[in-house]
């Protein structure tokens, strides 16, 4: 069990920036979820920290040694692939068994060890066959009880479950949080799925384009993300962006776009003049903090054009003026499509146009 | 662990087809049957007809005139196994045999050894340009067994040949490698090994293209080592390609006569009579092709049996526990 610290990791692959001066500390015993779209160098630095490249610039420590120059096997994580990596020409109990084996443990514990997690993670059943022969979720559960067998001071999970069914995905992702709350051991998780990060997470970290954009709790990011990025990628039905500048109207700041005049309070308004001078911003609101009313004669009108109904809820897609917003509603909502509603914004962000950054 | 039980269906499957038999027609009566019952099938047939015939032609009758040349003696009388029981006396056929079987406990490994060595050096990061390293290791492949042997006896000569060159810069007395039976042995060695193990560099080579990369990353990240992760993932891995490598080198190296001819000519004296150069000699030479058949079926049933031995023991799938 050890922190993981990585500090102004840079990593080319020839001309290609893959990450950019990366910090990033994992707290001993975390679970860090490094969230973010493919080619964002999430996986780039994980393969940094269990040593399966080299960084370009910047070091990375588990614990108190700095392992840039560590071989993989000198540097005791674990790493779940995305494809497993099983050994195909091994059963499933030789693939748990097979980092023991390399470290010399005695036979009789190597088949206790193997046993127990395989009970763990209940796939028993398919310790004498090959991988071939086991189904996706079982296959993904060998990979883990490789890694878990092992005892590492840090697990690397590289999609895990990006190759199994939804259902089972569900499942398995409280499972793997389980069993690290259990084993209490630092594990660095990495996936584009937002949801899987924030389910996951006792920290996120979101990447794009090679830099760390936020660092923070799941409800963080939610709630306070840093920037236009963050507010877009996470948030299962996408945060609703609304172009326009700031404006004094009799007095008051309000921002102002083609389609919509919302007030904005005057702390927020204190600080935005103070952080955006120009005043154009966009601003950013989520779905289920937008209210609305089916009165004709309130500000802020637009009509909606499509219920998208989910079952526990339903999405209003409200249409003004060429923008799209996404409402949550409650499941039997009364509003149908072709209605005028009167929407008011309860909790919004504004992001800087020029830079993206969040007005706070 | 039995090979049989990885590939037995799946529960259930079996159950499956058991309860559905009594709703099925009754299967086709054998395969004849089947082959001509649908008009599509006939055309299969009148399709394969040709290459039949031509198989037939080229590798059926012969084994059965073969056949009909052993039992038979070289006036055309029926002698039974006469042929086979004067072999087991002749010694100059144990000569032969015992140096084919020489040659190719030599050969075999040596071939195996340097292609695998050449298919990991192309397969590693350290070559670049991968293509033109091939192209360059298998030109032994694209020569003509004659020419080979032509090339390489020049090079062992005393005092032209290259192969005594780093001899003369040492001080030593050159070699005279084809006329000593040891020596003679070496060389033709070193030739079928220049000749053949291109073609188990271009088998295992291909093998190793087959090893998915994440299994080495797990492994180093398992915590094995290079020489480890080659022992436990490559090797099993392309073990496959090596029984086929393993054969074809085998029949390569035992068959030869080319080289023979065009080097040592069997010389000197018997020393470097393989089968290929004593079934040539008895047949063409000798004109005793009645007789020369009985060792082509020695032959024949040597290159069977190592090539069951191989297939056995190097490809079929063995567990590790």
């Amino acid at each position: 069990m050890a922190e993981v610290r990585i500090e102004g990791l840079t990593k080319y692959f020839g001309d290609t920036c893959a990450v950019n001066q990366l910090n990033l500390v994992v707290r001993d015993g975390d679970l860090v979820v490094l969230l973010g779209p493919s080619g964002c160098g999430k996986t780039t630095t994980m393969r940094c920290v269990a040593g399966l490249e080299r960084p370009t610039y910047g070091d990375i420590y588990i614990g108190e040694t700095r392992v840039n120059d560590l071989e993989p096997r000198e540097r005791d994580v674990a790493l779940v692939f995305q494809s497993y990596a099983l050994y195909p020409h091994f059963t499933a109990f030789d693939n748990i068994a097979y980092p023991l084996r390399l470290r010399k443990t005695p036979k009789d514990e190597i088949e206790r060890r193997v046993r127990d997690v395989a009970e763990m993670l209940g796939i028993t059943h398919t310790l004498e066959r090959p991988p071939g022969l086991c189904s996706g979720g079982e296959q993904q559960r060998i990979a883990l009880g490789r890694a878990i067998v092992r005892e590492p001071v840090v697990f690397l999970m590289d999609e895990p479950l990006s190759n199994i069914d939804a259902l089972l995905r569900v499942y398995m992702r409280a499972e793997i949080k389980r069993l690290q709350h259990e084993l209490g051991t630092t594990m660095i998780y990495v996936t584009h799925d937002q949801v899987e990060g924030m389910t996951m997470a006792d920290q996120i970290a979101v990447m794009n384009e090679g830099t760390l954009q936020q660092l923070g709790t799941p409800s963080e990011i939610y709630d306070m993300p840093a920037n236009n990025f963050v507010a877009r990628f996470v948030g299962s039905t996408p945060m609703n962006f609304i172009p326009g500048a700031l404006q004094k109207e009799n007095g008051k700041t309000v921002h102002k776009s083609d389609q919509f005049v919302i007030p904005v309070g005057d702390e927020m308004a204190d600080r935005a003049a103070e952080l955006c001078p120009g005043g154009v911003c966009t601003l950013g609101v989520r779905p289920e903090e937008i209210r609305f009313t089916m009165d004709e004669e309130g500000a802020n009108q637009a009509g909606v054009f499509l219920l998208e109904p989910l079952g526990s809820e339903t999405i209003l897609d409200i249409e003004k003026e060429g923008l799209l917003l996404k409402v949550k509603d409650v499941a039997a909502t009364q509003v149908r499509e072709g209605d005028v509603l009167s929407l008011s914004f309860n909790r919004f962000h504004l992001f800087d146009d020029e830079t993206g950054a969040a007005i706070r | 662990m039995t090979v049989q039980q990885t590939v037995s269906p799946l529960p259930g499957q079996g159950a499956t087809s058991a309860n559905s038999v009594n709703t099925q027609p009754p299967p086709p009566q054998g395969m004849w049957s089947e082959l001509f019952s649908f008009r599509d099938n006939r055309l299969g047939v009148m399709l394969i007809v040709p290459s039949l015939l031509a198989l037939i032609l080229v590798q059926f009758y012969p084994i059965v005139y073969n056949f009909w040349l052993i039992l038979t003696s070289e006036k055309g009388e029926w002698i039974g196994l006469a042929n086979l029981s004067r072999l087991t006396r002749d010694t100059i056929f144990h000569g032969a045999l015992i140096f084919s079987l020489k040659m190719g406990i030599v050969v075999v490994p040596m071939c195996l050894l340097v292609g695998l060595g050449l298919a990991l050096l192309v397969h590693s990061d350290y070559a670049g340009r991968k293509a033109i390293w091939i192209s360059i290791l298998i030109i032994p492949l694209m020569v003509s067994e004659i020419v080979a042997g032509m090339m390489w006896k020049i090079m062992y000569h005393p005092t032209l040949g290259l192969v005594n060159v780093p001899l003369a810069a040492l001080g030593l007395e050159p070699i005279i490698w084809l006329v000593k039976a040891d020596t003679a042995f070496i060389a033709l060695c070193v030739v079928e090994v220049w000749r053949i193990s291109p073609l188990a560099f271009l088998l295992l080579y291909a093998g190793l293209n087959q090893v998915p990369r994440d299994i080495y990353e797990a492994a180093a990240v398992d915590g094995a080592t290079r020489w480890r992760a080659f022992w436990d993932m490559t090797l099993p891995y392309i073990r496959p390609m090596f029984a086929i490598a393993t054969i074809l080198v085998f029949v390569w190296s035992t068959r030869t006569i080319g080289t023979i001819a065009a080097t040592t000519q069997g010389g000197p004296g018997r020393a470097t009579w393989n089968l290929s150069w004593y079934i040539y000699g008895m047949s063409f030479q000798r004109l005793k092709p009645h007789y020369a058949s009985a060792a082509v079926l020695v032959m024949l049933l040597m290159t069977y049996i190592a090539g069951t031995i191989f297939v056995r023991y190097l490809w079929v799938e063995r567990r590790s526990r």
